[in-house]
């Protein structure tokens, strides 16, 4: 995965609410169909990394089968952040899109 | 920093959360436990590694790193256990030393007198025509005059020393009292620790009879009781009673005592000077606006009232600020204690440095192996400098418990020497700050030098010389001998400053006193009134005092007087001398009196200068006499003879001003002539170290027109002073069985007393000398018990050569004399610029004494060739196989 995508792709995906990182990468996968592959180990360090800068935040709390995990949601950082990053994808893939033609866009 | 952050455990309970959530998704989709174990734990990939990234993501590794560094540190330093032990030792007793005697002069010497309006704080002096006399004393009219002056003053009070009998419960005492105008507790800026000061208008005439005590009265009299506030305390036979108890260090003037004063503001006399005027300047304004104006003024009262006060030509007025006056003298102790102090700190921190500087050359293997397996010069260099900083520190706690365990002792060698105001040693807060922020510094100061030293190994070099730790680098000996030369210098000059002082004192104690101190008991006697009515009843006291004391065995003469120099505040009388004008300038600031039996004379061994001393002839009905001092002869008759002259006292100065019956004004009676009929040398009058002599009467106790209760009985005995003490006591008793003894001292504890702030000096300079010396002399046997060490290939191979134990010896005895020497050389030649700063403490001594610069080179260079010694035998002993085969 790109660099920077993972960030973009969990921002995204705590607008619906706060999840912990086990659904957060479920989520990726599930709404990527399968398509956009999370390694796990690497999602960990990315949540700190947002955490750090105040992106998100977390805390602990229990899933729904009745596990202790952490949970993380978006702050208001975070939100601007994802506009932000967002416009920023948008502009990347639109310019990839017209250097590789009718083909490359669809991805 | 810290809040932030999480915790690697939080991290790791994270991720096996995750796990778990996905084992147990997966076997929902119908798998085995073991099967979603495996596939959870590798769609996870690499448990660790996330681990490790989220590790060295955060600033964990720093605080891991310094843990580290820690941990390696003291299992170095304890590995190393003697020279670690060694560097806290010295280390210890550098930081100990200082903060002990940094206490004790800033409570000795600053900290008393260190009240909230310093500086604003001024005394009004007067200065009179001819001799330039310079009162401390004003009148009340002058008072009143300078009250009015409220441009430059906020407030003006006014002070006089009164003595009282107190006689509540218990023993009766003979206390000084301050008598103050309301507001001069307040303007100090010190409030009492119980009850209240003085209110405005409670110093009005027919005002209640209030009471100030002091702390260390209310401990003593009344055993801190809180219920004092209150209480009624007898004193000079009527009742005042007790508002409020004043702090332990607020010795207002060196009493315990204060009472408001009434002045009587009709008193019309000018020349009536008995009262102390202090001022609180206004906020803005300098001392030197003040004096302006008060030149003014001084002018104005010469126009004004040349006429009736014939002192007032050429009359000058001026301000002192009161605590940079009391702190003058001891101005320069405190620069010298200071200088000391950085001297001291200098030598134990050279000293350690010198000692790490030694391990860090046996280290440098071990610091390139560390090279080599990557880690980078500055954690090296952190690495040693952590080392340093856990010496500083726990140096740094031992240091503060040898502080605290001292204090008591240094207080114990000092505390008859320092003044009423400073008996209280705090270990104050602000040492021990000083203390943790200095060994600290230290650490990271001595640190440097050996962690860039150690960092800036040269790999190859050193792991090619096969771990040989011989060959130390040339710039790391030369470092290290740099020290110790600097270190025998500056103990060389702490060590001779110290003779300086040793000398000085027994100068200053042994001369210029005009008395002898030696084997004589002083003791105070004060009779009550209601035993003690009138002239007759104390007469007969004091002659049968002295009769049996003096048929006391061992006791050569034994005498009284009124108040004893030195020991008792001067009893100042206005003067006239026959012939010339009441209060013209030469007896303007009033002479010294004190009423003598004839004994008192010969006990104390007051030398005459010409004509006689008294006589038991010397009684009522006959010729009034009197013996002055040179100082007043000289200045009334410069060219003459003053046998013969006559003179009459005025109005006493330390007058009672509570009692109603004031003393009659001595202005409208005729003259009481007395006719001088000796001439002493001058004594020593005060404590003040410096204070210039003032005229002083001597009258025969048989003559005095009031009785006399308050008594110094003085005894020379050949007893010790114990022995003495108790017998006078009996006989005391045996005379009055209800009369106590007074304070009792020798004449020579008096004296020490005197010269309290030189003493002080002395001792704490000594304590500097002792501790420079043995840490100088450390330094040099550690710098050279650790070339023997280094060097014993050398000498073992030398030794196999055929060179005899002698040469050896020889050899290492050269090379520790040579920086000995150079060390004193340099030693001596800052030494005399150095002790230069003590001039003006010392006394009949040169600041650059030779006998006392060669005494310190030679006793130096004795006690520093001893600690060569030790090493050049161990060197002799070298085993040449041994040494050959080591390492």
């Amino acid at each position: 995965m790109l660099q920077g995508t993972l960030d973009l792709l969990i921002l995204r995906t705590l607008i619906f609410g706060s999840q912990h990182g086990q659904g957060i990468a479920h989520a990726i996968q599930e709404s990527s169909e399968e398509e956009l592959l999370v390694e796990h180990g690497a999602l960990y360090p990315a949540l700190q990394r947002l955490e750090e800068r105040g992106w998100i935040s977390a805390k602990w709390g229990v899933s729904s089968n009745n596990r202790k995990a952490r949970f993380y949601s978006l702050t208001a950082a975070g939100r601007k952040q994802l506009v932000k990053e967002t416009n920023k994808w948008k502009r990347l893939t639109g310019a990839i899109a017209r250097i590789l033609g009718p083909e490359g866009a669809k991805s | 920093m810290l809040g932030r952050k999480r915790k690697l455990d939080d991290f790791s309970s994270e991720i096996e959360a995750h796990i778990q959530i996905e084992i147990e998704r997966l076997r929902e989709r119908g798998l085995s436990e073991e099967e979603a174990r495996g596939t959870a734990r590798r769609s996870f990939g690499n448990v660790m590694q996330a681990e490790e990234r989220f590790y060295e993501s955060g600033r964990w590794l720093w605080w891991d790193h310094c843990w580290q560094d820690v941990r390696y540190g003291l299992r170095t330093l304890l590995r190393e256990r003697g020279v670690s032990a060694l560097c806290v030792l010295i280390l210890a007793l550098g930081i100990g030393a200082s903060t002990a005697l940094y206490s004790v002069w800033k409570s000795a010497l600053v900290f008393p007198y260190d009240f909230e309006n310093n500086g604003r704080w001024v005394a009004v002096l007067a200065g009179f025509n001819r001799q330039q006399t310079r009162s401390w004393f004003l009148s009340v009219p002058e008072y009143n005059d300078l009250r009015q002056l409220s441009d430059i003053f906020e407030s003006v009070s006014v002070m006089q020393h009164i003595m009282f009998n107190l006689t509540d419960h218990g023993h009766p005492e003979s206390l000084d009292v301050t008598a103050v105008s309301a507001d001069t507790i307040r303007s100090t800026g010190v409030s009492p620790i119980l009850g209240r000061s003085f209110l405005p208008g409670e110093d009005a005439p027919g005002g209640p009879n209030i009471v100030l005590i002091g702390d260390s009265l209310w401990q003593r009299r009344y055993q801190g009781d809180p219920s004092i506030l209150g209480r009624q305390i007898r004193m000079n036979d009527e009742n005042y009673s007790v508002i409020g108890v004043m702090p332990p260090y607020f010795r207002f003037w060196g009493t315990e005592l204060w009472v408001p004063l009434r002045l009587d503001y009709s008193q019309a006399n000018r020349s009536h000077r008995a009262y102390w005027v202090t001022a609180m300047l206004k906020k803005g304004v300098t001392q030197k606006q003040a004096d302006a104006r008060l030149a003014v003024v001084a002018h104005q009262w010469e126009q004004r009232d040349r006429g009736q006060v014939p002192e007032y030509a050429n009359l000058r007025l001026w301000t002192e600020d009161v605590m940079r006056y009391v702190t003058s003298s001891m101005k320069d102790a405190i620069l010298v204690l200071l200088a000391a102090i950085a001297f001291l700190l200098v030598i134990t921190c050279s000293n350690v440095t010198n000692i790490l500087l030694a391990r860090v050359s046996g280290r440098r293997r071990e610091v390139a192996i560390r090279l080599a397996l990557g880690a980078s010069r500055i954690r090296i260099t952190r690495q040693f400098l952590t080392e340093s900083v856990l010496l500083a520190v726990t140096s740094g706690a031992l240091g503060l418990l040898i502080a605290q365990q001292s204090l008591p002792l240094i207080r114990r060698l000092v505390i008859d020497y320092v003044s009423d105001e400073a008996r209280e040693f705090k270990f104050d807060f602000s040492a021990f700050l000083l203390v943790i922020v200095f060994s600290v510094l230290v650490g990271l100061l001595y640190g440097i030098a050996p962690a860039i030293q150690a960092s800036g190994t040269s790999l190859t070099d050193t792991l090619k010389e096969g771990g040989r730790a011989g060959g130390s680098s040339h710039r790391g000996q030369w470092w290290r001998k740099t020290l110790v030369v600097t270190q025998v210098s500056l103990a060389l000059v702490v060590v001779a400053s110290a003779s300086l002082m040793t000398k000085s004192y027994r100068h200053l104690s042994n001369s210029n006193l005009g008395f002898n101190p030696a084997q004589v008991l002083e003791a105070s006697i004060s009779l009550p009134e209601t035993s003690y009515p009138g002239i007759p009843q104390t007469l007969s006291f004091s002659q049968e005092l002295q009769q049996s004391v003096s048929t006391e065995p061992g006791v050569e003469a034994t005498g009284l007087v009124s108040s004893l120099p030195i020991a008792d505040r001067l009893d100042r009388q206005d003067f006239h001398v026959e012939g010339r004008a009441a209060n013209d300038g030469d007896s303007a600031g009033g002479a010294a009196c004190r009423y003598a039996t004839p004994g008192y004379f010969r006990t104390l061994q007051i030398s005459l200068a010409s004509g006689r001393l008294f006589t038991d002839d010397d009684r009522e009905g006959r010729q009034l006499v009197a013996v002055v001092n040179e100082t007043l002869a000289k200045r009334f008759w410069p060219s003459e003879s003053a046998i013969g002259k006559h003179i009459a006292l005025g109005t006493q100065y330390s007058e009672r001003i509570a009692s109603s019956s004031a003393a009659p004004s001595s202005a409208t009676s005729a003259p009481r002539w007395i006719t001088i009929v000796g001439v002493i040398h001058d004594t020593r009058q005060t404590r003040e170290w410096g204070m210039t002599i003032l005229p002083e009467i001597y009258l025969p106790y048989a003559q005095s027109t009031a009785p006399l209760r308050g008594m110094r009985l003085v005894v020379r005995s050949l007893q010790t002073p114990s022995q003495l003490l108790e017998s006078v006591r009996q006989t005391v008793s045996r005379l009055d069985s209800s009369l106590p003894l007074g304070d009792s001292n020798t004449m020579d504890e008096v004296v020490a007393y005197a010269y309290g702030t030189e003493r002080l000096a002395l001792v704490l300079l000594t304590i500097f000398a002792v501790v420079a010396l043995v840490l100088a002399v450390a330094g040099v046997y550690a710098l050279l018990s650790y070339n023997v060490s280094q060097q014993s290939r050398e000498i073992g191979i030398r030794m196999a050569l055929g060179a005899l134990p002698r040469e050896i010896l020889a050899l290492v005895l050269r090379s520790g004399a040579r920086l000995t020497l150079i060390g004193v050389i340099a030693g001596v030649a800052g030494g005399i610029f150095a002790t230069r700063l003590m001039t003006r403490l010392l006394y009949q001594v040169s600041a650059s004494d030779p006998v006392i610069f060669a005494g310190a080179a030679v006793v130096l260079l004795a006690f520093a060739l001893l600690a060569c010694y030790i090493p050049a035998r161990r060197a002799t002993r070298v085993d040449p196989m041994v040494a050959l085969r080591h390492e």
